[in-house]
This record gives structure tokens, C-alpha cells and sequence, in this order.
């Protein structure tokens, strides 16, 4: 059978092409034998050298080897690249006169010629790169023993099995993007009727797909909320050889280096990788489109090569519509890299400019010159038509559009935590119907208000003042008091601040629908209503904290340390006290069962309003988390009770650096401030708003420097009583008292306005300063 | 038998053959002669499968050619240019048709380049536009398929080389009935070579005849009348289809159609004192018949 099969006409053509490009063959075959080899074998030299004692000789001689690593790697992108020149090769009736009539004569149907072609190319471009890739195999293989025996960090991570797998993984994935390159240049050359256009088509298609993709979308994405460029921008791994490869790294290296890191609830949906197991779904997936879209671009080559006939070698274009295809794009990437409201006539003048350039080389002169202005006025004003268009209706509709619940199979949600100082971000995936009943009321809600409550906040804007938190950082409690630098009047500065979240359904017939949006307080409030208590919830925060001290809890070795020192932070002051974990491999996955447990006894309202007692790596213990909390005292953490001591603390400890100071004191009648969310107006996550009437303050005082807390419990028994029931994380409906106290905010809650109003009705002459300084961040 | 039925190939707005019909039987050394850009490649491509038809149909052995893989082996085409066999060497050319020709002979190949003496194992390149052209025409000959397409064959041969290759096609018809299609504007070639020849202007057949009978129906008269007062016309010769007419002083040179008899016949009524009847060579029927198409030489004049 294949004795005949090479005996064959179109086989014997295939043995032509080889035959007749034999030097170029030679040059690809070195290339690649170069290429990844050499990469491969100096990789594990450095490898192995690096193992070895600090002073010896082998690793000064081999411990920096990457000069040949490149050299590889150069050779590898040369050999890669001749993939369009094979094309070329390959394909040589398609644009060399002389040889028309002698390959056109050969007693073989055009389909037989044209996969010959093909098969004769693609063999004298992708031969070689298997040896080599097996070259590797063996290099691999017989060197990583002797790294292992040197090498310990691969001995105890048992790496190779990895390394053996991204070798498999990226090789395959390269030889599929090379067969892909090479079908671009088959098909290049069957549009094409002289070399430079076939070189000049091949370079812009490889280069312009992928380019134009980018720009559209980062043009579109820039315009129309909901669409998120970070999950969009995988599916130029789809779009050319490029954009594959970029995708192929990307979805490997972020995998391999970032994963570990991280708990289960970070996913890396930009290279659509779905969990730990998720790389080869992901992967196969990938690969599967690109084998689909090659044989896609090598059928669509081969029909074009069909329709096309002998004596059209030497027209530029034998199918003008792949030129304007190219032309297009170029006028497409244009006019999205530039901003066309800020310079929208040296832009046109500019793509002009390129569109004339283009025109002249494809017509060899200037031939119906007012065609081609026709032309291109059409091709800008459709391209800036359809970009309208597109963003007027929100991508047609599409980004508007919510699934219902009843067709989704599953949706996942990331989104950042809001009251983490560290962003930690969860990626849930809920299916039951009830969950995803009220998602789908969630995002329909977004899109109908969420544009009004930003306009609401705006308005808001412009009868408050507002401060941010990191006001309370300022070296003094009585500084910055004149200073606006913190806010502006200007509402196009409006500081709002969002969290951010994306929603992927996934729909019961297999497709996807991926938004990405920015959450208010408020919004992120009620996604919170959602999922805290939810089993998936409190799953990731067990993951979390899991992962998070266990990396802590390791030696460089990789293994785990008798004891684990944890430092656990106080809220307040963000002093640290180090606390000693025992067996650190069982008990920290015991701490993350019994935090797991108390996130998933949690109510809505404890998320809301218990007080933070301590972050573990920034991770929040809230005073519910009663489990977590005992597990902590046992490794030696004391809570600190007295709320009013740990209010005065705070403000006294920016004092460490200058002399002495009082520090302010200010309470804010319910009415005189805003938080910037609507629904819930006492709000510990965010920017608080304050009137700029300068009589908002209910009550104003300062506690003096020199006196102790005993003192002040005695003196001011109001006083300490409000602080003794201040809140720091307080999230509530109400609107009550806002205390400040050093430049630090606290809520009083509602329950509790009595003691403020007992407070206030004090005798003013017992205040100790009549005309009191006001806390920084308190802006009047 | 080789057919064009209605053949028309168009190239953009260039009309190369405008509904052409020819046949070439079997065993004919048959020339196609015809100005620059008649058409004469192109059918010749046709022919050879390269070229498809707008229209019409083209026929080897009454099978259509185009992306016809065994129409196409039956025939070799042979074009002006040599410049794709350049990376080869000869024995590397003969190896390449080898595989495609499964009639390809050996032995006939030995003996034609034994002849001819060229060398094997050098680069195409490196061969005189004389040798290479000798290098395909042994190639051509050598695959023995049924029908031999030859464009201006003879260019760059010697004399000598021109006599040898013509023997080596001459000797091939001879003994396995080729025929051989030749389009050269070298008309002494083709008188030689061919027994029948087509002339084609601007797409179009303008005769498509046995060369011989060509030689006879077209003379070159040289006549005076004895009414020298009266000026002859063409119109005084109603009977004879006239290419060329032309006075001076008392005597007519007419190129006409007709045989002997007809022609003599025809000046009779007319009383020539003088009727010198010449054949026309096929060069100067070419020039002639294309005259009155309105293709001539005196544009320049």
C-alpha cells in the first residue's frame, strides 16, 4: 500500500519538490537540529551545573550557559519562520512564470498537484522539526538522571515529570502552530501571482489577524461595559500562528509558575484554563480549534487554487477580495491605535496616507487612481460605521443580554473580596438553580442601575466632600488639616471605588457568555448576599487559608518545619504577634476545616457588622469565627477586648514620630455624612463623604496627649463609653453616628446613638478644648 | 485525434481564441502558423491541459484534457522557454518525466542522446540555449506519448542540429505514428516538416489545409492585357478570389486563389497577351492571406 502510494503521481511530485529544494531543505534541517537540541541540552547543562558544590569549576564553566540557549532558541525562530518560504517553495507554479507550463503539463489533476504541493512542503518543514523535537526526547531523557543525581530541588519536586509534560505540551502545540503557518502560506500563495505579493500577503496575514483582533477589541472593550479584554484576548490564540503561540506560553508558563501560588479560587480564565485539572482540557481544546482551523485555511487554499487558472501567474492579486481583506484590516488598526476624537484628521490622513501606499504597489502605478479614493472613503466610513453601530447597540445587544437561569448549566463568578486589604480574589462556579435564579436577578439589576447609581454618586459628589482611607495614614493626626490634595471639586475626577467582578455562564447547549464589570459597595453587597453562607464560599476560604500558610510553612526544601511561626496582625495598630503552630501539616489544615466552618456558619449580617480580631495573611478572622478564633488562642494569640483602648492606641501611634500631640475627635451627625454606596450608608468598605457645611460636627474634642487610658476611662466616662462601642468594620442599612478619632473612622452603631446623644449633651464647659483641633481626614 | 470544438479562451479582455474549430488526426505533422498573438500557444496549451477553455470544448482522443490525468499523458509539451529545467541535470530531467511517462523509453533516450552527445550529469544552466533545447526535445520524444506539442521548437538550433532533430521526429512518426504539432514562425520549418498547416489570425482560423494543396491553390500572376487603354480592377476578375493586386505600367501582378486551369480561365475573357503563373511558397501565402486581413507590412512603409 505504500510502496503504491509512493509509486503515485502526486507522491512523485511531493519527491520533486524535496528533490528540487534540497539546498533549502539542508538550510531549514540545520536550523532545526540546532534549534531545539542545543536549547534543550544547554538548558539541563545549566541545570546541572547549578546543582553541583557552590565552588567548582564545572559550574563556573556551565553555571551560565544561556548564551547557547539563545543561539538555540534563534535558530529555532529562523527554522520556524521558513515555513513560508517552504509555502513558497512549494507552490512555485503559483508565481514563477517559467515553470507554469511544466508543472501545469504533468499528467496530474489540479487536486492531486495542489496536495502534493502541500504534502512535498509541509514534509521539507516539518520533518526536520520531529527529528529534532525527538533529538530533545533523547537529550532530555538521558541527561535528566544525571540532574536528578546533582540536583536537588528536582529530587524533591519530582519537576521532570512536569518538564516532561510541558516538553510534550509545547512541542506538539508548535508543530501544530508550524502546520498552520505553513496552510497560511498555502493559502497566501494560492491568492497571489508574483513573490512579493506572496511574501508581502503572507507577512500581513499572519500579523494583521491577530493585530486587528487585538485593536478591535481593545477599542470595543474600551467602549461598551461588560466585555472583559483579559477572557476575550485568549481567543487570539485562535486567530494565526502568533497569536498561538503566544497563547500556547501563555497558558504554560502562567500555569507553571503562578498556580502553586494561589489558592483554587484563582483561575486563569485569560488562558481559559479551568482549575488544577484544567490545563490539558484546556490545552486539547486549543488544540483541537487550531487542528480544525488549519484544515479549514488548507481547504479553503486548495479552492481557491482550484478556481484559479494558469495564466493569472504574475497578477499581484489573482483574488482581489484577500488585498482588500489585508487593506482593511490595516484601516481597521489604525483607526483603533489612535484616539479618532483627539486626532481624527491626522489619523485619517495617516491611513490614507498607508491606503495609497498600498494601492500603488498592488496596481504597479497609478491606474484608476479615483477608484482607489472611492475606495477608500468607503473602507473608512464603513469601518467607522460598523464601529458605531457596534458600540451604540452594545455589541448588538449581546452585552446586555443575561441568560435566564433555566438555560444555564452552571455560572461562575470571580470577584475581589472588598474588605481585604490584599484582593483576594474567588472564583466560584455555582449550578444549583436557585443560585443562578438569583445571579441572573443580580446582573440584570446591574445592567439596568448600576449606570444611574454612578450619576447618583456623582451627584453626590458634588455636595460632599470626601476622603479616602489612606488619609488616615498621615503622619499626624492634626496634619494635612488645610490640605485638599486628597479630593477634587472637579466631577470628571470623581473618585468612586469599585470592586471587580466577572460572571461566565455556562449554557446547557455548550456555549459561553463571559461579562466582566466593576461593582459598587453596594452591588458587591448584594453579590455578597448571594454567596456568603454558601458551601462554595466557604470552601474557597478554607482553600485559602490553606494554601496561603502552607506555603508559609515550608523550608526551601519543600518540606514542612516542626513548627510554623505565624504572624497574626491586629487590625488597629497592624502590629504583629507571632503565634507557634505545632505540626504545622496537620494543624493547618485543621485551622482551615474550622475556618471553612465558621465561614459557613457566618450570617450575611456577621459578614457585615462583627468587628475584624486579627488578619492571617490577610486573610480576616471576624469575632463570629468562633472555631478559628479558639484554635488561635491555643497557638498562643490574645484578642485585645477594650475597643476604646484600641481606638486610642491608633490614634496615639502616629504620634511615634513627632512630639506629642491630642488627638481629634469628631463625630458626624447621621445626617452630615455619605458613604458613596445608597443602600448601605454606614459603610466601613469605603470612601465616606462629608458636607461641606463647616457646622456638621455633632461634637468635636480632642483627648489630650498626656493622659493616660485609666484617666480618660475616669475623666470621660462618655466618651470612652462611645469608643468602647465604636466600630471599625461595621456595614449597615442605618445611617448612624461616624466617629473620628486620630484621622481613623469608626461607625457607632444605631443601637447605640444614645451614648452619643448622652455624649453630646454634656456640659460643654467639662469639654477639656473649647475651639478643639479637627482630625486629619475630617475635612470641614 | 486531437479537437478544438468551439473554442474560446479569453484572457481578461483579450480574446485569444474566439470559437475555434480544428482537428488534428492522428499521425500528422501538422504546423500552426499565424502572426503574434494569434493564438498559436495558447492552443497549444490547451492542448497540453494547462489552459482551461471560457468555452467550447478540447479534445484528446475524444476525451476533454483539462485536470484529465490520462489525456494528459498522452501528450508532451514542449514551450519556448528551458529556464525551469535549469537546476536539473539530464539525467535528473529524465528521471523527473520518467515517473509521470509511463511509456518512457530507455532505450530510445540512450540512442537520441547518443547522437547528440550532450553531457548528463552537468546543470541545464550551464548548457548553450542550443543544448537545452536539444535536452528537452530528446525528453519529449524519449516519454513516447502519442502527441508531441512543439513552440517554436527550432530556436537556438544549428542547422545541423535542426536537421538531426527534425530526423529524430521525423523517425518517431514513422515508427509509432506520433503527431507532432508544431507552432513556429520559421514557415520553411513548417513547410518541411508538416503536412498540413493552419494559419490563425486574432484568434480565428483563417485555412486550416494540407500543406501541398496549399503550395498549388494560391499563384502569383504576371499578366498584360491587349486593351492596354483600359485600366483592369479586381472587380474586371469576378471569378477569382484575389489577395493582392497591383499595376505597373502595363503589367498586373495579381495574387490569387484558384489552381492553374481555374485562374486561366478566368483572365481569358480578358485577352492576356502575357499569364506567367508562379505556385506561392507558404511564406508568401502566410504574408499574403494575412495581407488581406488587414496584417501588412507596408503599415510601415
Amino acid at each position: 500500500m505504500t510502496a503504491k502510494f509512493l509509486h503515485n503521481y502526486p507522491a512523485r511530485n511531493a519527491r520533486r519538490i524535496m528533490l528540487q529544494s534540497r539546498k533549502f531543505f539542508i538550510v531549514t534541517c540545520v536550523l532545526e537540529l540546532l534549534g531545539i537540541p542545543m536549547m534543550i541540552f544547554f538548558s539541563m547543562l545549566h541545570e546541572y551545573a547549578e546543582g553541583l558544590e557552590q565552588y567548582s569549576s564545572f559550574r563556573n564553566s556551565f553555571g551560565n550557559v544561556w548564551q547557547y540557549e539563545l543561539i538555540g532558541g534563534f535558530c529555532l525562530g529562523i527554522a520556524v519562520l521558513m515555513g513560508m518560504f517552504c509555502g513558497i517553495r512549494a507552490y512555485e507554479e503559483e508565481w514563477n512564470k517559467s515553470h507554469v507550463d511544466m508543472l501545469y503539463a504533468l499528467p496530474l489533476s489540479g487536486k492531486q498537484r495542489f496536495f502534493s504541493d502541500y504534502a512535498g512542503g509541509l514534509i521539507m518543514y516539518l520533518l526536520p522539526y520531529i527529528a529534532a523535537v525527538l533529538i530533545g526526547w533523547i537529550i532530555l531523557l538521558i541527561m535528566s538522571p544525571i540532574v536528578l543525581s546533582v540536583n536537588e530541588v528536582y529530587r524533591v519536586n519530582d519537576t521532570f515529570s512536569e518538564i516532561y509534560k510541558y516538553y510534550f505540551l509545547l512541542t506538539l502545540g508548535l508543530g501544530v502552530l508550524m502546520w498552520m503557518y505553513f496552510s497560511i502560506s498555502a493559502l497566501a500563495a494560492s491568492c497571489c501571482g508574483t513573490l512579493f505579493e506572496n511574501i508581502y500577503t503572507n507577512l500581513l496575514l499572519n500579523l494583521l489577524i491577530p493585530g486587528t483582533f487585538a485593536a478591535v477589541l481593545s477599542y470595543i472593550i474600551n467602549e461598551v461595559d461588560g466585555l472583559d479584554f483579559e477572557y476575550s484576548w485568549q481567543f487570539i490564540g485562535y486567530t494565526s500562528p502568533i497569536g498561538g503561540l503566544i497563547y500556547l506560553f501563555y497558558l504554560i508558563s502562567e500555569f507553571d509558575s503562578d498556580f502553586s501560588y494561589h489558592s483554587n479560587s484563582i483561575r486563569y480564565i485569560s488562558a481559559g484554563i479551568r482549575g488544577e485539572s484544567g490545563l490539558i482540557p484546556a490545552y486539547l481544546r486549543w488544540i483541537f480549534v487550531i487542528i480544525l482551523l488549519t484544515i479549514a485555511i488548507t481547504v479553503l487554499a486548495w479552492r481557491l487554487y482550484e478556481h484559479r487558472k494558469a495564466e493569472q501567474v504574475g497578477k499581484t492579486f489573482v483574488y482581489t477580495w484577500i488585498y482588500h481583506v489585508i487593506l482593511t484590516a490595516v484601516m481597521v488598526c489604525i483607526l483603533c491605535l489612535f484616539d479618532l476624537d483627539e486626532t481624527a484628521v491626522p489619523v485619517l490622513i495617516f491611513s490614507a496616507i498607508v491606503y495609497f501606499i498600498m494601492d500603488v504597489i498592488r496596481k504597479r502605478g497609478f491606474r484608476a487612481f479615483w477608484k482607489s479614493v472611492i475606495a477608500y472613503i468607503a473602507t473608512v466610513s464603513i469601518t467607522l460605521a460598523t464601529f458605531y453601530i457596534t458600540i451604540r447597540t452594545d455589541c448588538f445587544g449581546r452585552t446586555k443580554y443575561v441568560p435566564p437561569a433555566m438555560t444555564v448549566s452552571s455560572a461562575e463568578i470571580i470577584f475581589d473580596d472588598a474588605i481585604s486589604d490584599d484582593y483576594l480574589t474567588f472564583d466560584l462556579i455555582y449550578s444549583d438553580k436557585d443560585t443562578l435564579s438569583k445571579l441572573e436577578d443580580f446582573h440584570k439589576d446591574y445592567i439596568q442601575n448600576h449606570d444611574s447609581r454612578v450619576e447618583e454618586i456623582k451627584n453626590i459628589r458634588k455636595e460632599y466632600h470626601y476622603t479616602r482611607d489612606y488619609d488616615v495614614f498621615s503622619s499626624n493626626a492634626f496634619d494635612d488639616y488645610y490640605s485638599d490634595d486628597y479630593y477634587q471639586d472637579d466631577e470628571e475626577y470623581v473618585y468612586i471605588n469599585y470592586s471587580s467582578f466577572t460572571i461566565t455562564y455556562h449554557t446547557l447547549i455548550g456555549t459561553s457568555i463571559h461579562r466582566s464589570y466593576s461593582l459598587l459597595n453596594d452591588e458587591f453587597l448584594d453579590l455578597m448576599q448571594i454567596c456568603s453562607g454558601t458551601d462554595l464560599y466557604a470552601e474557597a476560604w478554607g482553600s485559602l487559608i490553606n494554601r496561603r500558610l502552607e506555603r508559609n510553612a515550608k523550608n526551601e526544601k519543600d518540606q514542612f518545619v516542626s513548627v510554623m511561626k505565624l504572624s497574626v496582625t491586629y487590625p488597629f495598630t497592624y502590629l504583629t504577634t507571632d503565634i507557634n503552630i505545632p505540626d504545622p501539616k496537620t494543624n493547618i489544615s485543621v485551622l482551615a476545616q474550622a475556618y471553612q466552618e465558621d465561614m459557613k456558619n457566618m450570617t450575611f449580617e456577621q459578614y457585615c457588622k462583627d468587628e475584624i480580631i486579627c488578619w492571617l495573611d490577610e486573610i480576616p478572622v471576624f469575632a463570629s469565627n468562633a472555631q478559628t478564633l479558639n484554635l488561635l488562642g491555643q497557638w498562643g494569640f490574645s484578642q485585645t477586648n477594650d475597643m476604646a483602648q484600641n481606638i486610642i492606641n491608633q490614634a496615639r501611634q502616629y504620634d511615634t514620630y513627632n512630639s506629642k500631640t491630642n488627638a481629634g475627635i469628631a463625630i458626624y451627625a447621621p445626617e452630615d455624612y455619605r458613604t458613596n454606596a445608597q443602600k448601605y450608608p454606614s459603610n466601613s468598605l469605603d470612601d465616606i463623604y462629608f458636607k461641606k457645611n463647616d457646622s456638621h460636627f455633632a461634637y468635636l474634642d480632642a483627648i489630650p496627649a498626656d493622659m493616660t487610658i485609666p484617666e480618660i476611662k475616669n475623666k470621660l466616662p462618655e466618651l470612652y463609653e462611645v469608643l468602647n462601642h465604636a466600630k471599625r468594620h461595621y456595614i449597615s442599612t442605618e445611617n448612624c453616628y461616624l466617629l473620628s478619632v486620630g484621622g481613623e473612622y469608626y461607625f457607632i452603631p444605631e443601637e447605640d446613638s444614645t451614648l452619643v446623644e448622652k455624649l453630646i449633651a454634656r456640659d460643654r464647659t467639662l469639654m477639656i478644648f473649647p475651639d478643639p483641633p479637627i482630625p486629619s481626614g475630617t475635612k470641614a | 485525434m486531437m479537437q478544438l470544438k468551439n473554442t474560446v479562451k479569453q484572457f481578461e479582455d483579450f480574446k485569444a481564441l474566439d470559437g475555434v474549430n480544428l482537428e488534428i488526426p492522428k499521425g500528422t505533422a501538422f504546423g500552426l502558423l499565424g502572426s503574434n498573438g494569434a493564438g498559436k500557444s495558447t492552443i497549444l496549451r490547451l492542448f497540453s491541459g494547462i489552459y482551461k477553455p471560457e468555452a467550447g470544448e478540447v479534445l484528446i482522443d475524444e476525451e476533454s484534457v483539462y485536470d484529465n490525468i490520462h489525456a494528459k499523458q498522452k501528450v508532451f509539451f514542449i514551450n519556448d522557454e528551458t529556464v525551469q529545467f535549469s537546476n536539473f541535470t539530464l539525467i535528473q530531467l529524465k528521471d523527473f518525466y520518467k515517473q509521470f511517462y509511463p511509456a518512457f523509453s530507455e532505450e530510445i533516450f540512450a540512442k537520441l542522446e547518443n547522437a547528440i552527445q550532450l553531457p548528463m550529469h552537468k546543470k541545464i544552466s550551464t548548457f548553450s540555449k542550443g543544448m537545452k533545447r536539444q535536452a528537452i526535445v530528446i525528453i519529449g520524444i524519449s516519454c513516447c506519448t502519442p502527441y508531441l506539442l512543439l513552440d517554436e521548437a527550432f530556436d537556438g538550433l544549428d542547422p545541423t542540429m535542426r536537421i538531426i532533430v527534425k530526423r529524430m521526429l521525423v523517425d518517431a512518426m514513422c515508427e509509432r505514428e506520433l503527431t507532432v504539432v508544431i507552432s513556429s514562425h520559421n514557415l520553411k520549418e513548417i513547410n518541411e516538416m508538416c503536412d498540413t498547416a493552419a494559419l490563425l489570425h486574432q484568434g480565428k482560423i483563417v485555412f486550416n489545409r494540407e500543406i501541398d494543396s496549399l503550395k498549388g491553390t494560391v499563384h502569383k500572376i504576371q499578366t498584360a492585357f491587349k486593351d492596354k487603354e483600359h485600366v483592369f480592377t479586381p472587380e474586371d476578375f469576378p471569378d477569382l478570389e484575389i489577395l493582392h493586386f497591383e499595376k505597373t505600367q502595363s503589367i498586373y501582378h495579381i495574387i490569387a486563389k484558384g489552381t492553374e486551369a481555374e485562374i486561366e480561365q478566368a483572365l481569358a475573357p480578358h485577352e492576356p497577351v502575357l499569364a506567367d503563373l508562379i505556385p506561392l511558397s507558404l511564406e508568401e501565402v502566410f504574408i499574403y492571406e494575412l495581407e488581406v486581413l488587414g496584417y501588412d507590412s507596408q503599415v510601415f512603409a
